[in-house]
């Protein structure tokens, strides 16, 4: 006793040993993967964001590409040099010392036929000789790109220069503010023509030679509008960008220039670490002892739907950093990591409840839904079996049973189909505008899970179909293995439409069983018994003769001779009577045969031949013919002998004196037929049918010789090897045939 | 030791078979000595010289075949079965055992006789049971056929044959074991082909069963084999 408290107080540290250890490691993990997920977070943000710049950037970022910047130039030029011509032939501008001198402002100016509002479309009447000038620009639309393009061009001793396309114009006295060949060197994108050639400087630094012909023609054409005498090659025209508003525009290049380039690899370790740790906590960490399940439970549910929360809360983070990007900074960076750092706590520790509820096996239990349906199963199937025992579903007969569930489901799916010639009729159908305009279209929701639904019930309608078909077929089997005397015990759930047939059956294959084995006892019981009365009746039966034999012996009278004599015949009469019965009780019970492929005409020779001289002494004359030479049937050899032995003996006893015995074989049909005819001694009043019984003699007086029995053994040896004898009386004919 | 003054042990559990028997083969000169079960039969063989045992099978205390295989682990002289058990099988399980000779009772008191002094015979005689085939001769059971001399010897005694007989009896023992038909050994031993001679063969059969056999009706020798043929078994070695 005290070793086992031992051992137990043993296995118990043992048990705390570990727990410690388990916790002490699991503690570990849980901080490194805090550490790394943080490290992830903080820097993978930094990284999202860069690349969603650098997406943006070179998909959308302000003239960045090439045709951008080209096409913006180019319409800014030409835009601008439209308004210089008007400017010029409107001669809105005087000079004034180097100040403005003509605003183009609101309100809406009417310059001839042109209306020029700067807020909203330049709306132009059709047929206008400026309409070509002009195109209906949205400048709404355009207004962002072309606002910080600012342009310049140089006319003789002045120059016009604005800011953005919607500033304001100036002309200013010729000064040295633009320089042709240094005009590139502070600009972030720009572009120079000087009349013949033009050339751009590109935002990525590259300066090139533009050559489109086109739009060097409008230029052109531009610059001659200007006026009429002027010198071409005196103009100079200038398009930059201004440098506040390309930054302004470009917000993300901020980004990409401020936030570090971090290794993608380092971060992706780093939350690979983080989530090997976070498995490898959430395994050691069991609260319990083995076995003991904590007290309160919670469902599983919650756990389960914070860790979803958690889970879409994070990517949603992810979702807003890849969108915001442009309003990024450092606070918002260590916002995110601490947020996501609260979320990753949540999610482990939902992990966690849900590893140790399925150690502890109450996982699928534990759900709250779980637990309602099968509460609602339960009432359902409650109030179901309440309305099959009122209604005495059980009493039905299987076709009523299966007429009442197709009815059912008949009704259903007129139901059914009736709800869906709705639906598709205009309930539950919505309208709305697309590409091609009006149209309406079926809400697709309630169609599937109506259809969902109907399926659902027809599978389960099916399935249940085809359960009682094979419980049917199950039936059918059972019935034919009792048909064959096999023993079919078959089991079924009571609530199988086939439980109470089957049980049924059962109790016939039962009864049938029984049955079959009392026959079996009974007939081992009728050998058994004729074997011990027989041998009971030999004993004494033995010593009759042999004290009959000793008498004999002895002297006596003639007439005491003749006594013993008559002891002596009646002595051997009993014993092949009491043989006989043996004979015939063994033959009729089947045993001990022994069938072989033997020579009919061969057996019937053979027997003839043998019996000659008992033939001889009778003094009848048998009349044989025998065919074929031979045929070959199946049956017991010893037997067949005995039995045709006595039919010829029967022939020999009871023929009437000077008549012939005749005796045919023949193959009939593929059997051999055996033939033996007499005409008898003494008047038949007896059938065929009737001689044939056991101990029924013809004569009956009983008188002669014999016991009744030789026809009975006959006709059982010849019936154990497998064949046929019948014997028939035809006024003082008697004829004997047997079949093969 | 001459045959006739043989000591002869009679077992049976019914005292009436046994005082019959005994007073039956007295007759003929035996010396007759009594048990009643397979125990007694045991003390009885132990304490006198017996040249021959009669015993039951169904017997209280030890039955005829324990008792049998239990003479047998020492003692080789000729017994014979008597049993109202008559069936084939019974037969068979006996001379397996180690009994010689099998009779069915009730009994022909002659043929018991008749049995008797065969197996006597034979054992004062010949003392083994087998069939031998040495150069000129074929011993079968208690037949003994010297094909030099043509001589048939039953169990000691010579029998005649004719030549027929003779020619019939030297092919069945000589081929022990198999089946003849009938036109199989009328072409042997006429050497032409036969029409319908199954008479004339079964005929020839009958003459020798009467000569060789103890009982014709039951041979134990010539057997028909019905729906076959004719043929002589090899016997059963002792074991």
């Amino acid at each position: 006793m005290e070793k086992e408290n031992n051992e137990n107080k043993n296995m118990a540290n043992k048990n705390v040993g570990t727990r410690f250890v388990k916790m002490f490691f699991s503690m570990i993990f849980l901080i490194l993967m805090f550490i790394s997920f943080a490290y992830g977070v903080y820097r993978g943000s930094d990284y999202l964001v860069k690349e969603r710049s650098k997406l943006y950037q070179e998909n959308w970022g302000y003239l960045q590409k090439e045709e951008e910047t080209e096409g913006i130039f180019i319409w800014a030029a030409e835009n601008f040099l439209d308004s210089v011509q008007i400017a010029i032939r409107e001669n809105r501008l005087t000079e004034e010392s180097k100040k403005t001198v003509y605003e183009i402002t609101k309100p809406v100016v009417q310059i001839s036929k042109i209306t020029w509002n700067q807020e909203t479309e330049l709306s132009i009447e059709p047929g206008t000789d400026t309409e070509t000038a002009f195109s209906a620009y949205d400048y709404g639309f355009y207004d962002s790109y072309v606002k910080g393009i600012h342009a310049a061009v140089i006319l003789e001793e002045y120059y016009y220069e604005r800011e953005g396309l919607t500033g304001k114009l100036h002309k200013y006295m010729l000064d040295n503010k633009f320089d042709y060949d240094t005009f590139f060197d502070d600009k972030i994108g720009a572009l120079k023509y000087d009349g013949n050639t033009a050339h751009i400087l590109y935002t990525d630094g590259s300066i090139r030679e533009y050559k489109d012909i086109d739009d060097l023609n409008i230029l052109e054409q531009a610059i001659s509008n200007l006026g009429k005498n002027i010198d071409k090659s005196k103009v100079q025209l200038y398009i930059w960008v201004d440098e506040k508003y390309y930054a302004d525009k470009n917000i993300q290049m901020q980004n990409i220039n401020t936030l570090r380039d971090y290794n993608l690899n380092d971060i992706i370790i780093s939350f690979i670490i983080a989530g090997v740790s976070f498995f490898m906590a959430s395994l050691l960490s069991v609260r319990t002892k083995k076995g003991n399940m904590r007290e309160k439970q919670i469902y599983t549910e919650i756990p389960m739907i914070l860790l979803g929360l958690g889970i879409a809360a994070e990517c949603y983070i992810v979702q807003i950093l890849w969108e915001v990007y442009f309003v990024y900074n450092k606070s918002k960076k260590i916002l995110v990591t601490i947020i996501s750092i609260l979320l990753i706590f949540v999610i482990y520790l939902c992990v966690r409840e849900g590893v140790i509820k399925c150690k502890e096996r109450r996982f699928w239990k534990d759900f709250c839904i779980i637990k309602v349906m099968k509460r609602i199963g339960k009432r359902c199937r409650d109030i179901g079996k309440l309305m099959l025992t009122k209604s005495n579903y059980k009493d039905f007969s299987i076709a009523k049973k299966l007429w009442i569930r197709r009815i059912l489901f008949m009704i259903f799916s007129f139901v059914y189909m009736f709800f869906a010639c709705l639906i598709v009729n205009g309930v539950g159908v919505s309208y709305g505008y697309g590409t091609w305009g009006y149209y309406e279209y079926i809400e697709p929701f309630p169609v599937i899970l109506s259809a969902v639904i109907y399926m659902i019930v027809f599978i389960l309608y099916n399935y249940y179909e085809m359960k009682f078909l094979k419980s049917l077929n199950d039936v059918y089997k059972q019935i034919d293995d009792i048909y064959h005397g096999e023993y079919a015990i078959r089991k079924v759930e009571e609530d199988d439409m086939t439980y109470e047939v089957t049980q049924k059956l059962n109790g016939l294959s039962n009864g049938l069983g029984d049955a079959i084995e009392k026959r079996i006892s009974s007939e081992k019981m009728k050998v058994e018994l004729v074997t011990n009365v027989s041998h009971d009746l030999k004993t004494p039966l033995t010593s009759i003769i042999s004290y009959v034999n000793l008498l004999k012996q002895e002297e006596m009278t003639d007439v005491a001779a003749a006594y013993v004599k008559i002891l002596e015949d009646k002595s051997y009469q009993l014993r092949d009577i009491v043989s006989d019965v043996f004979d015939l009780a063994k033959a009729n019970s089947g045993q001990d045969v022994e069938i072989e492929t033997i020579d009919g005409i061969m057996l019937i020779n053979q027997v003839l031949a043998d019996m000659s001289d008992t033939i001889e002494r009778s003094g009848k004359i048998i009349k044989a013919d025998i065919r074929p030479d031979t045929f070959f049937i199946k049956g017991d050899g010893k037997k067949l002998y005995r039995a045709l032995q006595n039919l010829i003996d029967n022939a020999l006893k009871y023929s009437m004196e000077g008549t012939r015995i005749y005796i045919n074989s023949g193959v009939m049909e593929d059997n051999l037929i055996f033939v033996i005819k007499n005409i008898a001694a003494y008047e038949m009043a007896f059938s065929g049918d009737d001689i044939v019984e056991r101990f029924v003699r013809g004569d009956e007086a009983r008188t002669s010789e014999g016991n009744g029995l030789g026809l009975s053994i006959a006709k059982s040896f010849i019936e154990v090897s497998g064949g046929k004898m019948k014997a028939e009386v035809d006024g003082d004919v008697f004829k004997v045939t047997v079949r093969f | 030791m001459d045959e006739l003054n043989a000591s002869v042990l009679v077992v049976d559990d019914n005292r009436d078979i046994v005082e019959a028997i005994a007073l039956l083969l007295e007759k003929e000169g035996y010396h007759i000595i009594k048990a009643y079960d397979g125990m007694e039969a045991l003390d009885k063989l132990v304490n006198n010289q017996i040249h021959l045992i009669l015993i039951d099978i169904m017997m209280p205390r030890m039955d005829g075949l324990s008792a049998i295989m239990k003479i047998r682990e020492k003692n080789n002289i000729p017994i014979i079965v008597l049993s109202a058990k008559s069936e084939d099988t019974d037969k068979v399980l006996g001379l397996s055992i180690g009994a010689d000779d099998y009779v069915a009772k009730p009994y022909n008191p002659m043929e018991l006789t008749a049995r008797v002094k065969a197996n006597l015979r034979r054992y004062m005689r010949l003392g083994a049971i087998g069939s031998a085939v040495t150069e000129n001769t074929v011993i079968i059971g208690g037949l003994e056929l010297d094909m030099m001399q043509k001589k048939l010897t039953v169990d000691g005694e010579e029998i005649r044959l004719t030549a027929t007989e003779y020619k019939i009896l030297e092919l069945l023992m000589n081929n022990a074991g198999r089946i003849f038909s009938a036109e199989e050994i009328y072409q042997r031993v006429w050497n032409e082909e036969g029409y319908a001679v199954e008479n004339t063969v079964m005929v020839h059969i009958r003459h020798i069963r009467e000569k060789i056999e103890i009982n014709p009706k039951e041979p134990r020798y010539v057997k028909v084999v019905w729906g076959l043929g004719y043929k002589i078994d090899k016997q059963q070695e002792r074991s």
